[in-house]
């Protein structure tokens, strides 16, 4: 199991995170539609999250931006992101700031659980 | 030279050329001189034993030459060559150009000095009647116009060439002052030239000069001149090389603006660049009117026209008789009374004739064949230039339409993709669960993503009738747009008091295409919405604003609602994603949509604080469009 915090500007998606990813059993601790306000929930937590799912294509700070400021705030170092994007040019740019896993729409909610699962046994 | 020579070595030489030949011992004494020497300075060889070689030299040239004696002295060895003025046994003066080099004669060390007068003053000074006719003998045949004044500026000799570059008689040239031919422009430069040249700076030089010449029309040489020295030294005159360069340097600056136009998007408005190129055309042409007609607009004009001259039904009767150039010589008074002659040269859009660049001038004959073809390249060349600048801003313009519909496929359709997949694969997961409000909820999560792709399919085909209406333009009433847009948003809020103030002069009319209504629409529905108290208050300002030399119309939009913060403001004109809210429209146009119609109607729209530097007390949307 996996605490997860959602970055995506849609909220039908947010919910299908949510409810798809608990199948899994994963939690998820946190949402936000912007990086912004991202960063500022996820330095609250008590605890990091395991894993971030942030999608690239937000407005006002998309996925790129909101990934500089995290490696600012050492976010990157404690939870694993996952970054949706099909962009090669975008992933090359985020494997530079020390993404490692990506992930593109439209993906498979029940696949996603289970990779999540994998990535943090 | 070998080191050791007699006279006899060089006795025929000496006898026959036209170079005054010296030598000298001692550095002063004179030991021998030529035929040519003693004819041209009046010495005889009894004299030259009295005097010594700075005797024979001018006194204010004497520093120079006594700096060159004391360098010899010192065993060093100055330059070969010097300007000079010699003074003759009459004390009158020639201006020489002497060489000077180390020989031995005699068996003792000596200077041989060879000096070739370059002062015209041997000719001036015979008989005019023989000066003429050598001169006529010189140059009758040459391609080079020859023309020689006085002080006084008369003419004193001219060879055929010139009188017919003049189209003047000899005698018609010989009553005027040489200055009544040239161009005002080209009378400053020649008196600047001949005051370098007397303040010794230039002895000879070359410049352009434009003359006028019978027929009043303006032709511009090459000229290479020199001033005339008296035996003296003193100026008496100038003498010039024509060479006529009127048609290159026609070409040259032809090309040269046609470079300097080549590139339509340098210009911040087409309504300079076509006033610039009237400009620098009727300057090489010396046209003193012109129009250039395009498309149905005057767009730049100079001088007066008759009151019936119509652009239009020039270009329709040019049309009409399948012509490219026109020129008119003579009778030109449809064009203006003042009018003596005029070329009409057709523009061409789309192989069609779309227009044309007209030069016109009181002087009668101004243009020349060559004129013609010059101009009639230069109106292809731009014709094509201008349809090539629209080609490129067209597919500009569609480029960015196609990658919107590529955006909103790839991001709208493909997040309303992964929703309806996920939530299906979900149903599947718990299809025999007895969670039925989960299976519900499920349900209608999909269908509200699949209601939200038929409207972003409506987006996408909205924007394609913008895509094929923007070219589309008409002269509209703001007044009843202003308040259907108004009416239909007021019935969109029934949980909101709408009152929308309207300031406006009557029958103010702006030039725009036909979805001006559902811009107005989206702005107002926007502040609407942003306001958050259920009285809604609005004010809308339209008025007349100068911007350069254009009538614009202004429309500005005044809401009380919750305000942008400014670093927020360039965003909501641009595409974005579909998640954030203040993006969306109730009238199915987004503010990135307006920003697309109004700048396709040459128009402008910004945001702006109601009340400055406070974005909290409300916006203003203000929109800018040509009046009509």
């Amino acid at each position: 199991m996996a605490t997860i915090f959602i970055i995506d500007d849609e909220e039908t998606i947010q919910f299908l995170y949510k409810e798809g990813l608990s199948l899994e059993g994963h939690k998820i601790i946190g949402t936000a539609h912007d990086g912004s306000k991202a960063i500022e929930d996820i330095n609250k937590l008590k605890k990091y999250p395991d894993i971030i799912i942030l999608d690239h294509r937000m407005p006002i700070k998309n996925g790129l931006d909101t990934l500089k400021e995290m490696k600012r705030y050492k976010i990157i170092a404690k939870s694993k992101i996952l970054f949706i994007t099909a962009d090669p040019t975008v992933r090359e740019e985020a494997s530079k700031l020390g993404v490692t896993s990506f992930i593109q729409k439209p993906f498979s909610i029940i696949k996603l659980g289970k990779m999540i699962s994998e990535i943090v046994k | 030279m070998s080191d050791k020579h007699t006279l006899t070595d060089f006795e025929e030489f000496f006898d026959t050329t036209p170079m005054s030949i010296i030598i000298v011992q001692d550095i002063h004494n004179i030991v021998y001189a030529n035929r040519s020497f003693l004819t041209t300075t009046g010495y005889n060889f009894k004299d030259l034993e009295d005097i010594t070689l700075i005797d024979l030299i001018h006194e204010d040239d004497r520093p120079i030459v006594q700096e060159r004696m004391k360098i010899l002295e010192s065993g060093g060895k100055p330059d070969d060559s010097m300007q000079v003025r010699i003074v003759r046994k009459d004390d009158s003066v020639a201006l020489s150009r002497i060489f000077a080099y180390d020989i031995n004669f005699n068996d003792k060390p000596s200077r041989i000095i060879a000096g070739v007068n370059i002062s015209a003053e041997p000719l001036i000074e015979q008989s005019s009647e023989l000066v003429s006719s050598v001169l006529q003998t010189l140059t009758t045949h040459s391609e080079l116009g020859f023309w020689v004044d006085d002080i006084n500026d008369h003419t004193v000799f001219i060879n055929d060439r010139m009188c017919e570059y003049l189209g003047y008689t000899l005698e018609e040239i010989s009553t005027r002052s040489v200055t009544d031919f040239f161009h005002p422009d080209s009378q400053e430069l020649y008196y600047q030239v001949l005051k370098e040249r007397t303040e010794g700076h230039l002895t000879a030089s070359s410049y352009e000069l434009v003359l006028i010449n019978k027929e009043g029309r303006p032709n511009t040489y090459r000229v290479i001149g020199s001033l005339l020295y008296d035996r003296f030294g003193s100026s008496i005159g100038s003498v010039g090389f024509f060479t006529n360069i009127e048609a290159t340097k026609k070409l040259s600056l032809t090309v040269s603006v046609l470079n300097k136009y080549a590139l339509f998007s340098r210009f911040k408005d087409l309504s300079t660049f076509w006033k610039n190129v009237l400009h620098d055309l009727s300057d090489i042409y010396y046209a003193d009117g012109g129009m250039i007609f395009l498309d149905g607009e005057v767009l730049a004009k100079q001088g007066d026209f008759a009151n019936n001259f119509n652009p239009q039904d020039i270009l329709e009767d040019i049309a009409k008789k399948g012509e490219n150039i026109i020129h008119c010589r003579g009778n030109c008074k449809h064009i203006s009374k003042e009018t003596n002659s005029a070329v009409i040269s057709v523009l061409h859009l789309n192989q069609l004739p779309a227009g044309f660049i007209l030069l016109s001038s009181n002087i009668e004959n101004l243009f020349y064949p060559e004129d013609l073809d010059l101009i009639l390249a230069f109106s292809s060349q731009i014709s094509l230039n201008y349809e090539h600048h629209f080609l490129y801003l067209q597919s500009e313009e569609e480029r960015e339409f196609v990658s919107v519909l590529l955006d909103i496929l790839s991001h709208d359709f493909l997040n309303a993709n992964t929703s309806v997949h996920g939530y299906l694969e979900l149903l599947d997961q718990y299809v025999d669960s007895e969670d039925r409000e989960r299976f519900k909820s499920y349900i209608k999560r999909s269908m509200s993503v699949v209601e939200r792709s038929e409207r972003i399919l409506q987006t996408v085909q909205q924007l394609t009738k913008i895509q094929k209406e923007r070219k589309t333009r008409k002269t509209v009433i703001v007044r009843p747009l202003l308040d259907n847009a108004i009416d239909v948003q007021k019935s969109m809020f029934y949980d909101k008091t709408v009152d929308v103030k309207v300031t406006t002069i009557k029958n103010l009319k702006v030039i725009t295409g036909d979805l001006l209504q559902n811009v107005f629409e989206n702005i107002i529905n926007n502040g609407i919405k942003y306001t958050n108290d259920k009285e809604v208050q609005l004010d809308i300002e339209c008025k007349v604003v100068q911007e350069e030399d254009e009538e614009r119309v202004e429309i500005k939009f005044i809401d009380y609602g919750v305000g942008i913060p400014d670093e927020d403001k360039p965003l909501f004109f641009k595409r974005l994603s579909r998640g954030d809210n203040r993006f969306q429209s109730g009238s199915g146009l987004g503010l990135y949509m307006a920003r697309v119609l109004i700048n396709s109607y040459n128009g402008t729209i910004r945001f702006e604080n109601r009340i400055q530097d406070d974005y909290t007390k409300g916006s203003a949307v203000i929109i800018t469009l040509p009046r009509g």
